[in-house]
C-alpha cells in the first residue's frame, strides 16, 4: 500500500568532545549555577523583509527567556556575549570519520552557517551548523516478513552543529527558563534521502546508524543525546517534520500514526472544500481579522455557577470563556486522525500553543464535561444551524481570541499544512510551529572557513571497524546475548564495564534484560545514568552483593534517587560470605541449600552455600 | 575575490555569482547558487549554496564540469546611495536619527552574509518595525567603520546635527559604531551646547540576530532623546540582561568590553539615568543638563594634530621624543597614579615650555595625583598637566585638540584643560 509516502530520518548524536563546539568550556555537567541571564529574541526580518514564519511565530509567544549560567561549562560564548572561538578541531575529525564510515563525499572547505532559530533555545538566534559530507551511503539488513535482505539508503548529509539550551520549564506561556550548560555540544546531524518506505524501515535505518555512531566509542552515551526527528510526506499531504522522537521503540508508531493522519487529513480536506464551495463568506473572515474577532463571543456570565468542575474553577480564578461558531463542521471535529486523536485535537493542539489548556467542541461528549444547560444557550447565541460546530475555550481574553483565530484558520484549511511537529511518549504527534522557510540560513561571518587537509583526512580514516567490534562481544558472550548487546545503546557502557573486570554475561545480562524489565515493571530508568549502573555493579565485582541482588539494588536506586553506595548501606542487601555465612548456616541449622536460599535468597550466594554446607555435613 | 582559476571557469562559462548552476564532481553532481567570496578562506575553493541553505567549499580542481541552469537565479544586492529624507509633520515633535554606520545601523546580505549599511528610513524601519509608531525623521550622514572615523567625521556631525536642532527637532538619536564611539562622544559634547536631547547609541551584537541588543539600545535612546536630559549622552545596555540601559554622560563613557552588551560604563561616576523600554519609563541617578536651558552654540574648531601616547616599561626616550616631536600637543596614559618612567621626564622637559603635555592613567578608574611620588613631582616640575584630574585618556585627548584650537598660548591650553567644560572632570568620587 505505497501511498506516495516519503520518510526522511534527521539523526542527532552528541558527540563526546572534551570541550564543546565554538569554545573551550567543557562539555561535562557541573550543577553549580552562578547566575542568570534574562533576554529576548525578536524575529528578524530578512533581506526581503520578510520574516521566517516560523520565527515570527515563535517570537510572538515566548518574550522573555531566563537562561541559568553554571561553573565551567558555561562562558561569555554562550551568554551570547563573545563571538564564537574556531570550530573544535576534534569534533571536526569525528565528523569527518563519520563521514568516511558512510562513504560520503567530504566538502574541501567548511562553512559555518546560522540557522535561524528564535524559540530562546540559542542565545544567539541561531543555531551555528556546517556540512562536512554529502551523498554517502549505509547498507544495512530489513526484514520484511521474516526475510532479511540487503537494502541501501542514501545519506543526503552529515553536518556538525551545536546542541541548543536544555529547557527547564515555562511559567504561564512568559519566561521559558533554560540551561545554558548543553548549549554548544557538538552535535553531528545525519540526514538520510526521504527513500524509506514505511515506520519499520525508518527504525532499522535509525538503529543501524546509531550502532556506527556507537562504535566510534567517541559518541556521548545517555538519555536525550540522540535523537531523531522524522521528515513525512503523503502523496496529496505535506511535508511534516516531527521532531525530538528519544526512543526507537517509537519510530514506528510515529510514522504509522502520521500516515494515518495525513490521509485522514486529506480527506478532511474535501470536506472542507465543499463546506467553503457553499459558504463563500468563510473566505472573507480569512481576509479580514476584524471580521473573524467579530465572529468570537465571549460567554463567561452562561458560565457562572456551571456543573463543570474545570471551568467553574478556571472562571472563579477570573479567566473568560469565549465560544465561536464553525460554520458546517458538525461531525467533522470528531472525525478519528489515528486512534485516540481527532480532528479536534488537531486544533486544540493550537490552541495550546496561545498558552490555553485545550478546547472544547460540539463533537465531544457534553454530558461528560457537564455541560448540557450551557450548550443550549450557546447555540442559541451562536445563532447555530444543525449543521453547524462550535469551540469553546477558556483563559485569559487576548490568549483565547488568537487561540480561536488560530483555531479557524486551521479547520477551515484546504489542504494539509506544512508543520514542525513534536512526538510525546505515546507516539502522538503535536503541532509546534510552521515549517521554517528558506529565509533560515545564512553564513556565519564570525568563524573562518576551515580547509580540509590532507592530515586531517588522515587523522579521520583511524576508527574501529564494526567488525573487530562485533569479534569482540562475540569473543565474551553468545550469540543471542551478544546480538542484542551488539544492537544496544548500552553496547558501550558493556565494553567498559568488562574492561572493569565485571563479569561479561552479567554485565551483558543487567544492561539489555534486567533494564528492560525494570522499565515493564513501572520504574522509571531514566533515572539511572551509565554511572549509577557501573556503580552497581562495582559491588557485586567486589562481592559486596550478589548477582540476585542487582535488580533489587538498581530498584532501590530508582525508587530513592540515590547512589548505589549510598543505597546499599540500609537496604539490607548487603552479601552475608565467608565466616558470617558459615555462621549463619550453623545458627540456624540448615541442611540444604534450598532452604537457605528461601530465607537469604538476595544476600548469599548458593555455590558459596552448598559447598559451605557439604563441608560441614563432612 | 575567487582566485584566478576559478575566475577564468566562471567567465568561460559565462557564470556569475547568485547563478544558479549544476556542478559536478567525480563522484556526485551538485545543485546550488554559486556564492562570492567574502573576506577569509581559500580562494580557490567555489562556494556553492545548496538548495537546503548551507554553503559548501569545492575545491577547483574537483569540478569536472559546472553549467547554468535553470531555476533560482539571486540577484545580489547592490547598495543604492539614495537619501530618504523629510520633514513630514511639525519638525519640533520628530526625533532625527542620524546614522554614520556602524552595528546598529547595519543589515545583512542574508545569502552571502555581507553586512552593509542600512541607508533609507524604509530599510531602518524594516530592521526596526517599532519605528513606525514614533515621530521620527532619519538622515544618513555617512557609513562608517567606527574605527575609521576621524576628528573631521566629528565635525561633520556636529554641523549636522546643528542644521537639524535650527530646523527644529524634539532631540537627536545618532546611530555610531561602538568602537569609538566615546571619542565621538566626547567631542561632540565640548563642540555643542545643546538645547535638546543628543543621544548616540549603538549596537554589541549584529542586527541580523534574534538576540540583537539593537532593538533595546534604539528604543531606550529614543524615550532618553524624548526626555528633559539635554546633553550629549551614549545610550547602551546596562547589564547583560535585557532589562535596563544606561544613559552615560559624553565625556565619561568608555568602553571597557570587547564584547559584552554591557561594554560602556561611566568612569568615576554614575551613569545619568536609566532607562526602561518596556515600561516607557526613564530613572534618574545623576544630576543634568536641563532641556532648553543652553542656547545651540556648535564651535566645531579642533586641532587634529595630538597624539595619545600608551607609556609601558622600558619605552625608549627616542620614542617618546619623536612622537611628541610630530605633534602639537600630547596626552600621555601613564600608569598607577600618573607616573612614566623617570628616564622619559627629561623628553617632556625638552617639549614642554613648547607644547602641552597632558597626563591621564592606565588604571583608567580613579582621579590623577601627582604629590604622592617622587615621580609625579619631577613630573609637575616638567610641566605635565593634569595633576588631580579624573578624566579618561580619550576625552583629555579629545579636550586637548580643543583647547589648542581655542587658545593662543600655553597658559591658555593648560587653563581650558583644567576647567571642567563639559563634565569630563569631577571634583568628587564616592566610589
Amino acid at each position: 500500500m505505497d501511498k506516495g509516502i516519503k520518510i526522511g530520518l534527521e539523526l542527532h548524536q552528541r558527540l563526546a568532545t572534551k570541550n564543546k563546539l565554538f569554545c573551550r568550556c567543557s562539555t561535562k555537567g557541573n550543577e553549580e549555577k552562578i547566575k542568570e541571564i534574562k533576554r529576548k529574541l525578536h524575529a528578524v526580518p530578512s533581506e526581503l523583509g520578510q520574516i521566517d514564519p516560523a520565527a515570527l511565530f515563535e517570537s510572538k509567544k515566548a518574550p522573555l527567556h531566563k537562561y541559568d549560567f553554571y561553573k565551567g561549562t558555561c562562558c561569555l560564548v554562550e551568554a551570547d556575549d563573545e563571538p564564537p572561538h574556531e570550530m573544535n578541531s576534534e569534533a571536526v575529525i569525528l565528523g569527518l570519520t563519520i563521514c568516511n564510515m558512510l562513504n560520503a563525499e567530504i566538502v574541501d572547505e567548511i562553512h559555518v552557517m546560522r540557522k535561524t532559530v528564535i524559540d530562546g533555545s540559542n542565545t544567539s538566534g541561531f543555531q551555528r551548523t556546517a556540512i562536512l559530507g554529502l551523498n554517502g551511503k549505509l547498507k544495512y539488513e530489513n526484514e520484511i516478513e521474516g526475510r532479511k535482505e540487503e537494502k541501501e539508503i542514501g545519506i543526503q548529509t552529515i553536518a556538525i552543529e551545536e546542541e541548543s539550551c536544555g529547557i527547564i520549564g515555562e511559567q504561564k506561556g512568559e519566561i521559558e527558563s533554560f540551561r545554558l550548560d548543553r548549549l554548544g555540544i557538538p552535535l553531528v546531524e545525519i540526514a538520510t534521502t526521504p527513500d524509506i518506505k514505511n515506520g519499520r524501515e525508518a527504525r532499522t535505518v535509525a538503529e543501524q546508524i546509531g550502532l556506527m555512531l556507537r562504535a566510534t566509542g567517541k559518541m556521548m552515551r545517555g538519555i536525550g543525546t540522540i535523537r531523531q526527528d522524522l521528515n513525512i510526506s503523503v502523496s496529496g499531504g505535506a511535508r511534516v517534520e516531527i521532531k525530538g522522537v528519544q526512543d526507537l521503540d517509537l519510530i514506528e508508531t510515529v510514522v504509522e500514526n502520521e500516515i494515518k493522519r495525513q490521509t485522514r487529513l486529506i480527506e478532511i480536506c474535501e470536506k472542507i472544500k465543499k463546506i467553503r464551495e457553499i459558504r463563500p463568506e468563510l473566505d472573507d473572515l480569512f481576509e479580514n481579522e476584524y471580521v473573524l474577532e467579530q465572529c468570537i463571543k465571549e460567554v463567561t456570565e452562561l458560565f457562572n455557577g456551571t456543573g463543570s468542575k474545570l471551568i467553574k474553577k478556571s472562571v472563579e480564578s477570573g479567566k473568560s470563556v469565549f465560544a465561536m461558531k464553525f460554520p458546517g463542521m458538525k461531525g467533522i471535529f470528531g472525525i478519528e486522525l489515528y486512534p485516540d486523536y481527532r480532528y479536534g485535537s488537531e486544533l486544540s493542539d493550537y490552541a495550546k500553543t496561545q498558552g490555553l489548556g485545550g478546547i472544547i467542541h460540539s463533537d465531544e461528549n457534553i454530558e461528560k464535561y457537564n455541560l448540557k444547560n450551557e450548550v443550549s444557550e450557546i447555540v442559541k447565541i451562536l445563532k447555530l444551524e444543525p449543521n453547524d460546530g462550535w469551540i469553546v475555550v477558556v483563559g485569559e481574553k487576548e490568549q483565547c481570541i488568537s487561540a480561536l483565530k488560530l483555531v479557524f484558520k486551521r479547520a477551515y484549511e484546504t489542504k494539509v499544512p506544512e508543520e514542525t511537529r513534536r512526538a510525546d511518549l505515546q507516539g502522538k504527534t503535536h503541532y509546534m510551529r510552521p515549517l521554517p522557510g528558506s529565509a533560515r540560513m545564512y553564513p556565519e561571518t564570525d568563524v573562518a572557513p576551515i580547509r580540509i587537509t590532507d592530515s586531517m583526512l588522515s587523522e579521520s580514516q583511524d576508527y574501529p571497524s564494526f567488525e573487530e567490534i562485533e569479534n569482540r562481544v562475540y569473543s565474551l558472550l553468545n550469540r543471542e546475548i551478544g546480538g542484542k548487546i551488539i544492537r544496544s545503546e548500552k553496547l558501550n557502557l558493556f565494553l567498559e564495564l568488562v574492561e572493569e573486570g565485571i563479569n561479561p554475561v552479567v554485565a551483558a545480562v543487567t544492561c539489555e534484560d534486567t533494564l528492560k524489565s525494570l522499565k515493564r515493571d513501572g520504574f522509571e530508568i531514566a533515572k539511572l545514568s551509565e554511572e549509577d549502573i557501573k556503580e552497581a555493579l562495582l559491588l557485586y565485582r567486589d562481592e559486596k552483593i550478589t548477582k540476585a541482588a542487582i535488580p533489587e539494588l538498581l530498584k532501590e536506586m530508582i525508587k530513592r534517587n540515590g547512589h548505589a553506595n549510598e543505597v546499599i548501606k540500609d537496604s539490607g542487601l548487603f552479601r552475608i560470605s565467608g565466616e558470617e555465612l558459615k555462621g549463619l548456616i550453623i545458627k540456624e541449622n540448615i541442611k540444604d541449600v534450598q532452604s537457605l536460599m528461601v530465607k537469604y535468597r538476595l544476600n548469599v550466594d548458593p555455590q558459596e552455600a552448598s559447598k559451605i554446607i557439604s563441608e560441614l555435613k563432612k | 575575490m575567487y582566485g584566478e582559476k576559478i575566475k577564468k571557469i566562471l567567465e568561460f562559462k559565462k557564470i556569475k555569482e547568485g547563478d544558479a548552476v549544476i556542478l559536478k564532481t567525480e563522484r556526485n553532481e551538485y545543485k546550488g547558487i554559486i556564492m562570492p567570496r567574502i573576506g577569509y578562506g581559500d580562494k580557490e575553493c567555489l562556494i556553492l549554496k545548496l538548495t537546503n541553505g548551507y554553503n559548501v567549499g569545492i575545491e577547483v580542481n574537483r569540478i569536472i564540469d559546472i553549467k547554468k541552469t535553470e531555476g533560482d537565479i539571486v540577484p545580489l544586492r547592490n547598495v543604492s546611495q539614495t537619501e530618504d529624507y523629510k520633514i513630514k509633520g511639525n519638525p519640533e515633535e520628530e526625533i532625527v536619527i542620524l546614522g554614520c554606520g556602524g552595528t546598529i545601523a547595519s543589515k545583512i546580505e542574508y545569502r552571502t552574509g555581507a553586512v552593509y549599511p542600512a541607508i533609507t528610513t524604509e530599510e531602518l524601519i524594516q530592521s526596526f518595525p517599532q519605528l513606525k509608531e514614533k515621530k521620527i525623521r532619519t538622515r544618513m550622514l555617512f557609513s562608517l567603520l567606527s574605527e575609521n572615523m576621524t576628528p573631521k567625521h566629528w565635525t561633520q556631525i556636529a554641523n549636522a546635527i546643528k542644521e537639524e536642532i535650527e530646523k527644529g527637532c524634539k532631540g537627536i538619536v545618532l546611530m555610531h559604531g561602538t568602537d569609538t564611539m566615546h571619542y565621538t562622544a566626547a567631542a561632540l559634547s565640548y563642540m555643542i551646547k545643546t538645547p535638546v536631547p543628543i543621544v548616540m547609541v549603538g549596537a554589541q551584537r549584529s542586527s541580523d540576530r534574534g538576540s540583537s541588543d539593537n532593538m533595546m539600545n534604539l528604543m531606550s535612546a529614543l524615550i532618553a532623546a524624548e526626555s528633559d536630559i539635554a546633553e550629549i549622552t551614549v545610550c547602551m545596555h546596562a547589564t547583560e540582561n535585557d532589562d535596563y540601559c544606561y544613559l552615560h554622560r559624553g565625556t565619561k563613557v568608555r568602553k571597557m568590553h570587547t564584547s559584552r552588551r554591557d561594554a560602556f560604563k561611566t568612569i568615576n561616576g554614575n551613569p545619568i539615568a536609566r532607562i526602561y523600554p518596556d515600561e516607557d519609563r526613564i530613572e534618574i541617578i545623576s544630576s543634568y543638563e536641563k532641556r532648553g536651558k543652553n542656547k545651540l552654540i556648535v564651535d566645531t574648531e579642533l586641532n587634529p594634530n595630538v597624539a595619545l601616547i600608551y607609556v609601558y616599561p622600558g619605552m625608549k626616550t627616542d620614542v617618546l621624543d619623536s612622537l611628541i616631536e610630530h605633534h602639537e600637543g600630547a596626552v600621555l596614559i601613564g600608569t598607577g597614579l600618573g607616573h612614566i618612567p623617570t628616564q622619559l621626564i627629561d623628553v617632556i622637559k625638552k617639549h614642554s615650555d613648547k607644547k602641552p603635555i597632558v597626563i591621564s592613567s592606565q588604571t583608567i578608574n580613579g582621579r590623577l595625583n601627582m604629590n604622592v611620588y617622587e615621580t609625579g613631582r619631577q613630573m609637575q616640575d616638567a610641566g605635565v598637566i593634569g595633576h588631580l584630574m579624573d578624566w579618561t585618556p580619550e576625552a583629555a585627548f579629545v579636550k586637548l585638540m580643543y583647547a589648542l584650537a581655542h587658545a593662543d598660548n600655553l597658559i591658555e591650553v593648560r587653563k581650558i584643560m583644567e576647567t571642567n567644560l563639559s563634565g569630563e572632570i569631577t571634583e568628587r568620587n564616592e566610589e
